[in-house]
């Protein structure tokens, strides 16, 4: 059964690179968009399998995006899985504590990017 | 008369009185009976009469001497002339005339006689005949003269024992004896010796008459060795001897070195007395007050010979004693000078001491009111909080930058309590590290503080305590104003997070599209365009990790990083690393091995402590040749014994290369790879080994390698175990 991920990143080409591998290797429906408020939008307008969220964005970050989610009633049971592109291991954490079902460090391979999460969300190929 | 005057010419003129005067004369019973000497003269001093008495006492007969004068045989040549003077008194009126003569007998004896005289004259006038009637007064008058002797010697006693007592001056007592005792004893020499020991015999005073001083005598005023009394022989030997009386020169119990030395001197008799002192002072207490030799008091008779008496040998004996005490005084007044001289050079001396030591007092003092005044300007000019805290917290010095800090003025903060000072919540966070600090211990921390204006800063504050003779006596406190560089660092942080995140996240892009390029679901690439995307994709994963290690070095070596230690145990972290890193083994065709590490346990940071793990397992792989074994050992180590000293030793192992030694210290350092092409060839950072030297120092651990070039390389790390944390 085919899922349907949304990605929040502000980068573009990010974006570009993680949907080909998500969509070619893991056969999903991928939704993208390029800012936390743009997200929650789309959260609450799609039913989602999961939620990729960039840590760093303007405006409104990671954080402060899965706070949200996680105060709406019709968004937070979606997971969220962190992508970030600070340093290993020190605030894996803290993202962890924030309710955060998985934290990838960028650079990411692409090609494995859906396993990866599929490890974290214990869902089977 | 023919009796009395036998011979007598009978003068014709006045024939009565004449023949009266001989009827008188005649009677040869009055002259005989009388016990006294009986003499006629007749005027020209002729004797006629010489009773028997005189011949009794001179030794000469009537008959003898009749017709000679007295002066001509009688009398001692020095009455000669006088006797003549009192005959021509007599013969002239003069009738009263008492005298003393003194007559030597026959056998060469002296006689002392007094006289009296009666004279005959004829009616004219003239003398006739004179009649002495004498009485023998020579023991009488040698009586007297011994009594007078004794008077004068003991008068001579006295005013010398007198002078010893009241004068100081020994030169002066000294010539002052010998030239009474000359005078009194009518000596012709006499003079005192002294005898120090260790050194020359010399004449201390001396008393010489005219009379002695002829051709011998003048041996006397030569030096030594001339003068044959400074002969150490002569001094010698009386040394041993308590007094010498030596009458006459006869040779009879005198030494023989003696005589030879007195006959020089042509003397005749010698009386010579020890002189006995207390040792000087000087001369070594072991003498204590024992008498001593110190000199001889010695008289000489020259002229004749002598025979000493009693009491002239008593005399000298005593005078001998004075001169002692004489000059146990003077030494005695000499020491105490010495003394006296040597306390004073003393007294002065600590004086000059004292003095140097007031000025010396007086200079530091000065100086260090200068070096009080510098250090106060100095400290004033300081921005920083310089202060003096004593072990009950109160102030002691501080400067000025407390007023500008608190807005009290800062000579109102001496004597207060460091928590009237600063704010309450600042002294609780203070308190311990204070506290700590007056145990003895140097601390170091940072604090956000308040100031009177109310804005925030951050301080660092330095507590050095005051340890004097190992006691605390108080604290130097430093605090300065780090806001700044707090400031400083919080943008670097910033700074580190952006460009991290910017790299990052570039790379992501161009590191995705190549993965998905090479995978070759986008369409086949020839060979050289999948071998190029090959090289990109390898390049920017090695641009992730020296990312991804600049930043780790970065965060660690800034101290950031705060551990959060747990119980680890050893194996499960020696299995992960393996783990971890089993596909770059499989992928090198090298094999990990393990060696079992029991049940230890370690206290760290486990994501660290892997790290650190895989970094030396992937520089292990790397350098080891294909087919290899790469070892994984832990052990436990006890480098003192005591439970704190309790490590576990980590070793990574292999058999590649091997470090050079010259490389050996310097492996740990950032960027330092054994070969410079190693980070381009073997995918390296060269950061890979700082960054484990960080995590293990971090751990209070230590790294080092052994190695032998060619054969390989053991990386050995130790950490605590958790008992000892």
């Amino acid at each position: 059964m085919s899922k349907q991920i949304l990605m929040i990143d502000d980068e573009s080409d990010i974006q570009t690179v993680a949907c080909m591998g998500l969509t070619m290797m893991g056969g999903w429906q991928v939704l993208t968009a390029s800012s936390g408020k743009e997200g929650i939008a789309q959260a609450k307008a799609h039913a989602l399998d999961a939620i990729l969220l960039d840590v760093m964005m303007p405006d409104m970050d990671g954080v402060a995006t899965l706070k949200a989610l996680k105060a709406d009633a019709s968004t937070q049971a979606i997971p969220i899985i962190f992508l970030t592109a600070k340093s290993r291991a020190i605030n894996r954490k803290e993202l962890y504590a924030l309710g955060a079902q998985g934290v990838i460090h960028k650079p990411f391979d692409p090609t494995t990017l859906a396993s990866q999460i599929s490890g974290f969300l214990g869902w089977k190929d | 008369m023919s009796a009395l005057l036998p011979n007598a010419p009978m003068t014709s003129s006045g024939a009565t009185s004449q023949n009266t005067h001989e009827a008188i004369l005649d009677t040869e019973t009055l002259l005989n009976v009388a016990g006294s000497l009986i003499v006629v003269f007749d005027r020209q001093g002729k004797i006629k009469r010489f009773n028997r008495t005189c011949e009794t006492v001179t030794g000469y007969t009537e008959l003898a001497v009749q017709g000679h004068c007295v002066w001509d045989f009688l009398l001692i040549p020095e009455e000669r002339t006088a006797m003549k003077g009192i005959f021509h008194q007599l013969t002239h009126g003069q009738t009263n005339t008492y005298y003393e003569s003194t007559w030597v007998g026959k056998a060469g004896e002296t006689h002392v006689i007094a006289w009296s005289n009666t004279v005959l004259a004829n009616p004219l006038g003239r003398v006739d005949f004179i009649i002495s009637s004498g009485i023998e007064v020579t023991e009488q008058r040698r009586s007297r003269r011994q009594l007078e002797g004794q008077y004068r010697q003991s008068h001579l006693l006295v005013e010398i024992t007198q002078k010893v007592r009241e004068s100081l001056e020994l030169k002066e007592i000294l010539q002052t004896t010998v030239s009474e005792v000359q005078a009194l004893l009518g000596c012709d020499h006499v003079f005192i010796l002294q005898a120090p020991p260790n050194s020359l015999v010399h004449l201390a005073a001396e008393a010489i008459t005219d009379f002695a001083q002829g051709p011998a005598q003048s041996l006397l005023s030569r030096p030594w060795p001339a003068n044959p009394l400074l002969q150490p022989s002569y001094v010698d030997h009386y040394r041993r001897q308590s007094i010498s009386v030596i009458d006459a020169m006869d040779g009879s119990g005198v030494a023989p070195e003696i005589v030879a030395i007195l006959k020089q001197l042509a003397v005749k008799s010698e009386l010579a007395v020890p002189i006995l002192a207390h040792a000087h002072p000087d001369e070594g207490a072991e003498n204590g007050h024992k008498d001593n030799f110190w000199g001889l008091l010695i008289a000489h008779h020259c002229t004749q010979s002598r025979r000493w008496s009693p009491l002239e040998i008593d005399l000298m004996q005593q005078l001998a004693n004075q001169i002692g005490v004489a000059i146990n005084h003077a030494q005695l007044l000499e020491h105490l000078e010495d003394i006296v001289i040597e306390r004073t050079a003393k007294l002065t001396k600590t004086n000059q001491q004292l003095r140097r030591e007031m000025d010396e007092r007086l200079r530091t003092e000065s100086a260090l009111r200068r070096s009080e005044k510098q250090l106060r300007l100095i400290t004033n000019a300081l921005p920083a909080l310089v202060a003096y805290i004593d072990i009950h917290h109160r102030y002691r010095f501080n400067n000025y930058a407390y007023e500008t800090w608190y807005d009290i003025p800062y000579q109102k903060i001496k004597g207060r309590q460091v928590s009237d000072i600063v704010s309450l919540e600042v002294y609780q966070q203070m308190l311990p590290y204070l506290e700590e600090a007056l145990t003895g211990e140097k601390v170091t921390f940072e604090l956000e503080m308040i100031q009177s204006s109310g804005e925030r800063l951050w301080a660092s504050i330095s507590y050095i305590p005051d340890i004097q003779e190992g006691r605390v006596k108080g604290i130097f406190s430093l605090v300065s104003d780090i806001s700044d560089r707090k400031a400083a660092e919080h943008m670097k942080d910033e700074f580190v997070s952006v460009v991290s995140h910017e790299l990052r996240t570039t790379i992501t892009s161009v590191q995705g599209s190549l993965t998905h390029l090479a995978t070759g679901r986008l369409g086949d690439l020839n060979p050289q365009g999948q071998e190029l995307v090959d090289i990109a994709l390898k390049n920017t994963e090695r641009l992730t990790r020296l990312i991804n290690d600049v930043l780790d070095l970065e965060r660690m070596s800034s101290g950031k990083v705060r551990l959060t230690p747990v119980v680890c145990p050893v194996p499960d972290l020696l299995h992960s690393a393996a783990e971890a890193m089993g596909a770059m083994a499989n992928e090198y065709n090298i094999k990990l091995a393990i060696k079992p590490a029991d049940a230890l346990q370690v206290y760290a940071e486990p994501d660290q402590l892997m790290q650190a793990l895989t970094n030396l397992l992937s520089n292990a792989i790397k350098f080891s040749p294909k087919g290899a074994t790469v070892w994984m050992q832990a052990r436990p180590v006890d480098s003192g014994g005591e439970p704190a000293d309790k490590r576990v030793e980590f070793s990574v192992k292999d058999v590649g290369r091997g470090i050079p030694s010259d490389k050996l210290e310097t492996i740990f350092e950032r960027f330092q790879q054994v070969d410079t092409s190693d980070a381009r060839e073997r995918g390296g950072t060269g950061l890979g080994l700082a960054i484990c030297r960080e995590i293990i120092q971090q751990h209070q651990g230590r790294i080092w390698v052994k190695s032998i070039h060619g054969k390989g390389s053991t990386f050995y790390f130790t950490l605590p175990q958790p008992a000892s944390l």
